[in-house]
């Protein structure tokens, strides 16, 4: 490679990841624009600033109640999708049995299959079982979209678990279960921190396998600001978006945090004093 | 298999009691699908004792240790750990601890926490795990290191934890799986050392797993060499070097002149006559008296075979040619042919080099003693 | 030792089985919600039970097949998929080439984030948010307008071209992300080696890296494919009605309480994305046995 005073193919790149990232932002930054906007409905330049539609959104009830209902779905899915695909990448990774991909291809299917045939079928599912209204038939179909992907973390990160320390660890006293706690759950904080943020975040944000299962009593967050958006355009909803985008950026910033602990020492891995090896044995 | 409680050599300072068995294994067998990994091996282990298996990669010296830490189920015999039945008993029911190959210590806890950890799990008082864990950190000489990360500790630091984990539960076994395995000589030695004097201080009984001759040698109060999944010789140090059983344990503990050998007659004083190569040489007579025509084979240790005025007394000695010379610093090794088909090899100290070269002829030989009948 | 053989069995029994236990919740709702619900969706479509008089027909089906409206849908929704999938890839594989460059990793951590920020925020605040930008008032004709490129202001939304660039702005980060993944693993001592072989940049990049980039390249586009095939929200609104896709008819069907008709058009989607996952597959398969590359 001959060195170049200005590396023209580096520049070029990092000028399209800035523009592609702007690109990326741009929506996102312009709702937050529009929702102190003085106007009620979307025009550039804004003619003015007002908070007014921060003060409408606090007067509508039927949201908050579609927010909160959001909130209990999407924490019901996170805990049953965790606790169930656990189990499933345990026996999937540890154990070798007649038919083992087969279940493991059973179990990643709904990945394939649109999110809103999903929500076909199990609105019929539920008609048919007379359990249509509630939220347990919202969560069924949320944990049926998050946990192929819980699963499929969940078993990449158990590949990368040493067996050998629960042989250590069942040495030393602790029975399979104690192993479980004590050794192999820590192991995999990584997937299982992904995993949950994963299963909450489809959850809260999640349309098509809500739509047909929701009516006014039971609507999550997503589907209300679906109908609001279909006819009425007023910047309410952009007030709305902005607390869902603070939400969002919350997320992230705490999934960066939880997870930077372990990302650290591999990051900064070269920077550390090698440990002395022998002189001081 | 028990042995004479005669030790030939180094005699530790305790007085001799009767032998109780910590550790038997009867019959053992594991196969893991068409592989067998352990060949029905028994052993007798007797508490208080250093006890190494020894062997090559693959010869089912871990499958073994493993089965008797609670790891594999033996396909077939059993295991008793101080007189009962432990077969099905899980590792977490054992009065066994490991050591593993790998070290395995807890990446997520600190020194401390590793080292207590089997403390935690039978839930002790916060107060008998303070003063537990430093009792057992200044046993391995840690002490100060407790509050560490595992990420930065040596290789030697880190064996030291993974010993202190163990040791802390006070099991009647230690188990240790090539522990010393991927530490540098110089740490390995030393290591070494402080091993065979911890399993003196506490009298735990140690089951040491090793590929290292040199190592077992040192360390074990008695040593099984195994091959191919079975047990080939039991012994202490002296028994394996002096006296080996088979041309395996002949061959890989030491250096051996194994030659091929024999019967033609036997001698007034008890002694053998045997063709080697055509030459005649005179063996000690093993326990069961062989006809003449049966073949058997000789051991004998360099050492043993000693070259130009030392050799004048003895019955077995001949005219050879020195084929090569190596200079190892305090011994030499040269290869003496001494008929057209045998080269035998001497081991002289390096004050007699003079005269050795290749091609000079000298004379050759060794003690009728020297010699040992293997078995196969 | 009848008792050591007797536990013996047991516990080769145990062993063998451990597995189900775990495996159950996970199989309970997996069978009983998905795999039922599909079967129940598979009988709708050629027995429509919910109707008033249900019988065995193949009527769904054949008004599919037949009416040319639906092929056009089928045909808009393919499109979409394709163009959706090709500019992706010309966008995404740049960024995941300078991304490849970026060390500090502050800076790293804020460049995912941002890539990851359309999936954190909801689909229906992202579509609105294009729904302002590229409205006839929104920004992006503002700036044009102002900047003289174009005299009226250019229609962007409530068609085609709408529905792509929302599509993109969406599916980026899984173009990205796993382009990115093939990438970091490649050995930097093969760019190096091709250069001190005489090769250029060019050339190196369409003999080096492009080859061994393309699994990353396959499963991202095969992701892209799959994702805007079943997408709904975003061609509902950013199409306006004007233009249809599958999902949308789905939508549509089941608001008319179609459903039969409606697991019609869900299994034909579904057939499409398989026949593509098979295809591409295939595809692969063989491009590596030319090659006589082994996939890891």
């Amino acid at each position: 490679m001959r060195p170049r005073a200005v590396d023209y193919v580096a520049t070029a790149q990092f000028l399209w990841l800035a523009l592609v990232l702007l690109f990326v932002l741009a929506p996102i930054a312009l709702i937050v624009v529009y929702a102190f906007s003085s106007a009620p409905y979307g025009v550039f330049p804004p003619p003015g600033l007002s908070t007014k539609w921060f003060v409408k959104l606090f007067h509508q009830d039927d949201l908050t109640h579609a927010a909160l209902n959001s909130l209990i779905v999407a924490l019901a899915t996170m805990a049953v999708s965790l606790m169930v695909g656990t189990l499933a990448a345990l026996a999937l990774v540890r154990y070798r049995f007649f038919g083992r991909e087969l279940v493991r291809a059973m179990f990643l299917a709904p990945l394939i299959v649109p999110r809103i045939a999903l929500g076909v079928g199990i609105l019929i599912y539920v008609v048919l079982l007379h359990r249509f209204g509630g939220l347990d038939s919202v969560v069924m179909a949320h944990v049926m979209v998050a946990l192929p992907f819980v699963i499929s973390v969940l078993s990449a990160s158990l590949i990368g678990a040493d067996r050998v320390l629960e042989e250590a660890a069942m040495d030393l006293g602790a029975t399979p279960v104690e192993t479980f706690f004590r050794v192999v759950l820590p192991q995999i904080r990584t997937g299982l921190i992904v995993s949950a943020f994963f299963a909450f975040i489809t959850s809260w944000d999640e349309v098509e396998t809500s739509i047909f299962l929701v009516k006014t009593h039971n609507i999550v967050l997503p589907v209300a600001m679906f109908y609001y958006l279909e006819h009425y355009q007023d910047p309410v909803i952009a007030a709305l978006s902005v607390f869902l985008i603070v939400i969002a950026l919350a997320v992230a910033v705490m999934l960066v945090v939880l997870l930077k602990p372990r990302e650290l020492p591999q990051v900064l891995g070269n920077r550390e004093p090698e440990p002395d090896s022998g002189a001081t044995a | 298999m028990t042995e004479p409680s005669s030790r030939g050599g180094v005699s530790p300072a305790r007085p001799s009691m009767p032998a109780e068995i910590d550790v038997e294994v009867r019959d053992l067998t594991k196969r893991f699908g068409a592989v067998l990994a352990v060949d029905h091996v028994s052993l007798q282990i007797r508490r208080g004792e250093f006890f190494s298996i020894l062997g090559p990669s693959g010869c089912g010296k871990t499958t073994t240790l493993r089965i008797i830490g609670g790891f594999e189920f033996p396909s077939e015999g059993d295991v008793f750990l101080r007189g009962c039945m432990a077969t099905g008993v899980p590792p977490y029911r054992r009065s066994t601890n490991m050591v593993f190959q790998q070290l395995a210590l807890f990446p997520h806890l600190s020194v401390f926490e590793n080292i207590a950890f089997g403390l935690r799990v039978r839930r002790t008082p916060a107060r008998d795990v303070h003063r537990k864990v430093a009792a057992v950190l200044g046993l391995v000489d840690l002490v100060g290191l407790g509050d560490r990360s595992i990420r930065h500790l040596s290789g030697g630091q880190k064996q030291r934890v993974a010993i202190a984990r163990a040791l802390i539960n006070e099991p009647a076994v230690l188990l240790l799986d090539e522990p010393l395995g991927a530490l540098d000589l110089k740490l390995r030695l030393q290591m070494q050392s402080e091993l065979k004097a911890l399993q003196h201080r506490l009298g735990t009984t140690f089951i040491y797993v090793t590929h290292d001759q040199g190592e077992a040698l040192v360390m074990s109060d008695r040593i099984a060499v195994m091959r191919g999944g079975r047990v080939e010789q039991i012994g202490t140090s002296y028994e394996i070097y002096a006296r080996p059983r088979t041309r395996f344990v002949a061959t890989f503990i030491g250096e051996a002149n194994v030659l091929e050998a024999r019967v033609i007659g036997a001698e007034a004083d008890g002694m053998l006559r045997v063709d080697c190569h055509s030459l005649r040489v005179l063996v000690g007579a093993a326990d069961a008296p062989a006809s003449s025509g049966t073949a058997l084979a000789l051991s004998i240790r360099p050492e043993h075979v000693k070259i130009g005025r030392a050799a004048d007394y003895y019955p077995n000695r001949w005219e050879g040619t020195v084929q090569e010379v190596i200079f190892m610093g305090a011994i030499i090794r040269c290869r003496v042919r001494i008929a057209a088909s045998c080269v035998v090899t001497a081991e002289v100290h390096s004050d007699q080099a003079d005269g050795l070269s290749p091609g000079a002829k000298l004379q050759i030989g060794w003690a009728r003693e020297s010699a040992v009948l293997l078995r196969e | 030792m009848t008792t050591a053989g007797g536990s013996r069995h047991l516990r080769h029994l145990r062993q063998r089985f451990v597995q189900v236990p775990l495996l159950m919740p996970a199989m309970t709702l997996t069978l009983g919600i998905f795999w039922v619900a599909m079967a129940v969706l598979l009988v709708l479509s050629v027995y429509p039970f919910l109707s008033e008089t249900p019988r065995f027909t193949l009527a769904g089906w054949q008004k599919f097949v037949t009416d040319e409206f639906y092929w056009h849908v089928v045909r808009t929704t393919l499109t979409l998929a394709l163009l959706v999938t090709g500019l992706t890839l010309i966008v995404g594989y740049p960024v995941a080439q300078a991304i490849t460059r970026i060390r500090r990793p502050g800076i790293l951590v804020m460049i995912y984030v941002v890539l990851v920020s359309p999936i954190l925020v909801s689909v229906v605040v992202r579509t609105y948010g294009w729904l302002l930008l590229l409205s006839k008032q929104g920004l992006l004709n503002f700036a044009l307008l102002r900047l003289g490129i174009v005299r009226d202001p250019v229609s962007l939304i409530f068609n085609m071209t709408g529905i792509l660039i929302a599509m993109v702005h969406i599916l980026l980060p899984f173009m990205v992300f796993p382009i990115l993944s093939v990438m970091t693993q490649l050995d930097p001592d093969l760019k190096q080696a091709a250069g001190d072989l005489g090769a250029s940049r060019w050339v190196t990049f369409r003999r080096v890296t492009l080859p061994l980039t393309l699994p990353g390249i396959i499963s991202g586009c095969q992701i892209v494919f799959t994702l805007t095939i079943s997408a709904f929200v975003t061609p509902f609104f950013m199409g306006g009605g004007r233009v249809q896709v599958l999902s949308g008819l789905i939508f549509r069907d089941v608001e008319g309480v179609n459903l039969s008709f409606a697991s019609v058009v869900v299994f034909i989607t579904l057939g499409l994305i398989v026949s593509i996952l098979i295809l591409t597959n295939r595809l692969t398969r063989q491009i590596y046995e030319r090659a006589d590359v082994s996939r890891t």
